[in-house]
């Protein structure tokens, strides 16, 4: 007897494939969907949501760091957003494509660690940016004034996109490090195409304001 | 030309971003181009918004390209597991495969015993069967007298009669040596009805009959034990009634 939401190939392929220790093989999952591996997941089965995880982890943690801008935040936002996504798994109704479903899941992870940051950097009297002291090396083709430069526009890069809005900041994340096309944006936000061009086309150019009014001395 | 100082009047805010990513089509791409020949605004648009762009870009090279994929843990709940409704019956091979299954190896080593101890107990059953007669292919040779019976003449073609003993001294003695005569047993055919006549069958069934009689013990005395008859038995000189007699006297009656 299939379970109710399952498709009942899906339910054979369980039958057919589970064994005691829960023992799946990846080249099981390599030809199914994310939505099939989905409903395996339903059923318990941890292997697909491995597979799912294995799909989407590099993507995730790209969106979670071009949010947050910091490599253990992005670490631990990615983290969380999996464990909430296996959690809520049962809830995964098939209505949206899975991709957009875990960008939704990551991108609130995202805010909430960013209200966290705030909320510490208040009671802590943090710089006034909640910029942590970073550590950066050297690169032995460029002269320290480089370097120094170099790693100074890198931080007004990195704080102009956190002040960017999340919408549009989460568009000009997904097309920048999660390398997606246009298309596919559209299909993860569920928005208009020209409204993921629009956006992208707006985030730029509010980013490019912002660069110019801060201008990076070189000494 | 921009209008407001920030929007461009020119409807090319789709094409620009396109244009910078590659994502245009030659159509676009070779309108747009030409467009920028002619927009000085549209010019200096695409200028910012490709400055802004290599910003994003350079910060993800820098900061991210070089960085190693987290390795996500997921903190699984243990399977439950299965739970045997009262009414649901399991078949034999399901039982088994839930024996093996059993967490534990105590469980399974003892299964796997208990299978191997059936296996043998079956093939010795089976060889055994193989080296001994089965019963009714058996007869009993006559144990070896126990010295202190003594015992009667007895007709050669009694079989199994039993025979009076005398028993002077030791009535319980007999018991004792009786239970240490070694029955050795020896194999014959089975007795198959055949067509052969003996001559005269009938007379030779009288013989039997008479000696039969003339073997009838005399009134047991209360000092005598019975024990069975230990004769020099040659099975040449038997002369008693046989079942293929029967079959052949059978056969001759009815023709």
């Amino acid at each position: 007897m299939c379970a109710e939401g399952v498709s009942h190939h899906l339910c054979c392929f369980e039958l057919l494939f589970s064994c005691e220790n829960g023992g799946y093989h990846e080249w099981m999952f390599i030809n199914l969907t994310d939505e099939q591996l989905v409903e395996l997941a339903v059923l318990e089965n941890p292997d697909a949501f491995g597979e799912i995880v294995r799909r989407w982890e590099r993507k995730i943690f790209a969106l979670c760091f071009g949010m947050l801008g910091r490599e253990d935040d992005a670490r631990d936002a990615a983290q969380e957003a999996f464990i909430a996504a296996y959690r809520n798994i049962a809830k995964f109704r098939g209505e949206a494509k899975v991709s957009s479903w875990l960008h939704r899941i990551a991108v609130n992870q995202c805010l909430t660690t960013k209200r966290r940051q705030k909320s510490r950097a208040e009671d802590f009297l943090d710089d006034a940016n909640g910029e942590p002291d970073r550590t950066f090396v050297a690169s032995p083709h460029l002269s320290p004034a480089r370097t120094t430069e170099k790693a100074e526009r890198m931080t007004l890069v990195r704080q102009a996109v956190a002040a960017l809005p999340s919408d549009l900041r989460q568009v000009i994340v997904m097309k920048e490090f999660e390398e997606m096309t246009f298309q596919e944006i559209s299909e993860t936000l569920e928005l208009p195409l020209s409204t993921v061009k629009s956006r992208l086309y707006t985030a730029l150019k509010q980013l490019k304001m912002k660069l110019e009014r801060t201008p990076v001395e070189v000494i | 030309m921009l209008n407001n100082g920030n929007k461009s009047i020119c409807k090319f805010e789709d094409v620009i971003v396109s244009y910078i990513y590659d994502e245009s089509s030659v159509a676009e791409r070779r309108d747009f181009e030409s467009h920028l020949l002619e927009c000085s605004s549209c010019t200096y648009e695409f200028a910012s918004i490709s400055s802004a762009r290599y910003s994003v870009f350079e910060w993800h090279k820098e900061e991210f390209a070089d960085l190693a994929t987290p390795q996500i843990v997921i903190p699984y709940a243990p399977k439950k597991p299965k739970v045997i409704e009262e009414n649901e019956s399991i078949g034999f091979l399901d039982g088994l495969r839930g024996l093996f299954s059993g967490s534990g190896w105590p469980v399974t080593v003892a299964a796997a015993l208990i299978i191997c101890l059936g296996v043998g107990f079956a093939a010795l059953t089976f060889l055994e069967r193989g080296e001994q007669p089965i019963a009714s292919n058996v007869i009993v040779d006559e144990p070896t007298i126990p010295s202190i019976v003594t015992q009667e003449k007895l007709p050669d073609t009694v079989r199994g009669d039993i025979a009076t003993v005398e028993i002077p001294d030791a009535p319980n003695t007999i018991e004792t040596s009786a239970s240490n005569i070694m029955t050795p047993v020896r194999e014959i055919q089975p007795v198959k009805a055949t067509r052969k006549r003996r001559s005269n069958p009938s007379t030779q069934n009288k013989e039997v009959t008479a000696q039969t009689r003339n073997t009838e013990t005399p009134p047991v005395a209360p000092q005598l034990r019975q024990v069975p008859v230990l004769s020099n038995y040659v099975e040449s000189d038997d002369k008693s009634l046989r079942l293929t007699d029967l079959f052949d006297q059978e056969l001759g009656d009815g023709g």
